[in-house]
């Protein structure tokens, strides 16, 4: 095999060190990484602040993180002062957020 | 979007990068990425959709459903219906396991076996208690009168519409790759297609596709009729399977032995021995002047009243968005049902099947 598919991330932790990645990322196969930020109850009035003081469910680690981290920094709020629920899986996320838990979910 | 970061990319050792094939690869690579990153979403996704009908439509489904008060994604249409119908069947059927109006309990479970193993699931709602026969039929009413009828019609004529499918497709689909890849018998599955056709005939034609016959359904007579026609028909399909379980099953009910252990306190504890399981010691109360398990009756008005609860914000009235969602997406379901029949060819129906079923996962995955 020649050509595979990976994510974006897989090449961090090797640049984050100072260290050339074992693989090649040679080209995009799209162009823009996105996500989104669901609420128990429809809030036309949102506004990224609300975020803290919530309890906020989101992926912890690689790219998906990095990505949230991203643009709640660009709407002023830093990740580390939100009240993040961390869980193993998908799964658990989703049946977390479903007994309840979280007021947002990522 | 967050920016110009990308999702996913491809990848390759070092030194491949310097081969004439990775240039050739990137070359031809570099057109159709440029149309993905410009073009119309919808093009794509239509230009897309052959080679994976079952994930698109699967991701457009669960983008039509909505995240309601913690309970996750749902489907506000087939949840609904969904729950209410599973729990007024659960209702009658657990309740019914019951007994009747015997003068002893293990006359009662006597009756009910009998009734059972000739098709006669009348016997379950005469074992009830008259206090929770109401009970039942109140949730009945209720769930016909909370019901959108347009909704409601559509699903009965879909249904009949794969009906029709079934009995001028059936060569179509049986000699299709779609079921010889299947693993499951051909043969058996040809020989018992005239029964399940039947079956959802029987449903199609019921009190169940009118909710104002519903409303004022006769739980007896719906059982005595179409239920007993479902058990019949059960039991020609069964005697088409090599183990043909359903019918041993009810074969067990006709030998089935009870016996009293003791009466005292107004409770009598039955043994009931089924053939090749082990022997159950139950005992029994009276209420309403019918005798019934003691479990049961102290289970019965926590577990109505939770499942009122459930109905209740189940059944809300739904909006009228959440209603044209709905009718919407049976309409696109309705669509595919009619590209099935217009069909000529196996090569025709096979695709058009998938997407079909495909959105029928997605229906159902999306409920939750």
């Amino acid at each position: 095999m020649d050509v595979g598919q990976a994510s974006v991330s897989l090449s961090w932790i090797d640049l984050e060190k100072g260290e050339k990645p074992s693989i090649a990322q040679f080209a995009q196969i799209n162009t823009l990484d996105g996500f989104f930020v669901a609420a128990r109850e429809t809030d036309s009035h949102f506004t990224w602040d609300k975020l803290k003081g919530s309890k906020f469910m989101y992926v912890h680690g690689g790219q998906p993180e990095a990505m949230l981290r991203y643009g709640a920094g660009r709407k002023g709020v830093d990740l580390d002062e939100v009240d993040g629920i961390n869980k193993q899986s998908t799964q658990d996320m989703m049946n977390s957020w479903r007994r309840g838990e979280a007021d947002y979910f990522h | 979007m967050v920016g110009p970061v990308a999702y996913s990319s491809l990848i390759c050792r070092w030194e491949w990068l310097e081969t004439e094939d990775a240039k050739r690869f990137s070359d031809a690579y570099r057109a159709p990425r440029e149309r993905v990153s410009t073009a119309d979403p919808e093009k794509i996704a239509k230009t897309e959709v052959d080679f994976f009908p079952f994930n698109l439509i699967l991701h457009y489904l669960i983008n039509q459903t909505y995240f309601k008060k913690g309970q996750g994604m749902k489907n506000i249409f087939f949840n609904r219906t969904i729950i209410l119908i599973l729990s007024i069947v659960v209702i009658v059927f657990i309740s019914g396991c019951s007994k009747s109006a015997a003068t002893t309990p293990d006359k009662v479970v006597d009756t009910v076996a009998q009734g059972l193993s000739k098709n006669q699931p009348q016997v379950l709602w005469n074992a009830l208690p008259e206090s929770y026969q109401k009970d039942v039929n109140e949730l009945l009413s209720d769930f016909a009168a909370k019901m959108d009828k347009d909704i409601w019609n559509k699903t009965f004529e879909l249904i009949q519409k794969i009906i029709t499918i079934l009995k001028t497709k059936k060569e179509l689909i049986l000699t299709g790759d779609m079921v010889n890849k299947a693993p499951f018998d051909k043969k058996q599955m040809s020989e018992s297609w005239g029964s399940f056709v039947a079956i959802l005939e029987i449903i199609v034609k019921s009190e169940l596709a009118d909710l104002d016959k519903i409303r004022k359904l006769s739980i007896e007579k719906f059982l005595a009729g179409t239920v007993s026609s479902l058990m019949k028909k059960a039991s020609e399909v069964s005697k088409l399977e090599k183990e043909n379980k359903y019918n041993k099953e009810l074969d067990k009910l006709i030998r089935i032995k009870t016996s009293i252990i003791k009466t005292e306190n107004e409770e009598t504890t039955i043994k009931i021995e089924v053939p090749d399981k082990e022997p159950e010691v139950v005992v029994f109360i009276k209420v309403d002047n019918k005798w019934i398990p003691k479990d049961l009756a102290g289970q019965w008005k926590e577990k109505i009243s939770e499942i009122k609860n459930e109905l209740s914000e189940a059944s809300e009235k739904i909006t009228v968005e959440e209603k044209q969602k709905a009718l919407g997406m049976m309409k696109s379901f309705d669509g595919i049902l009619d590209q099935i029949l217009a069909a000529k060819t196996k090569e025709d129906l096979e695709p058009i099947i998938g997407q079909g079923i495909g959105m029928l996962f997605g229906i159902f995955l999306s409920k939750d």
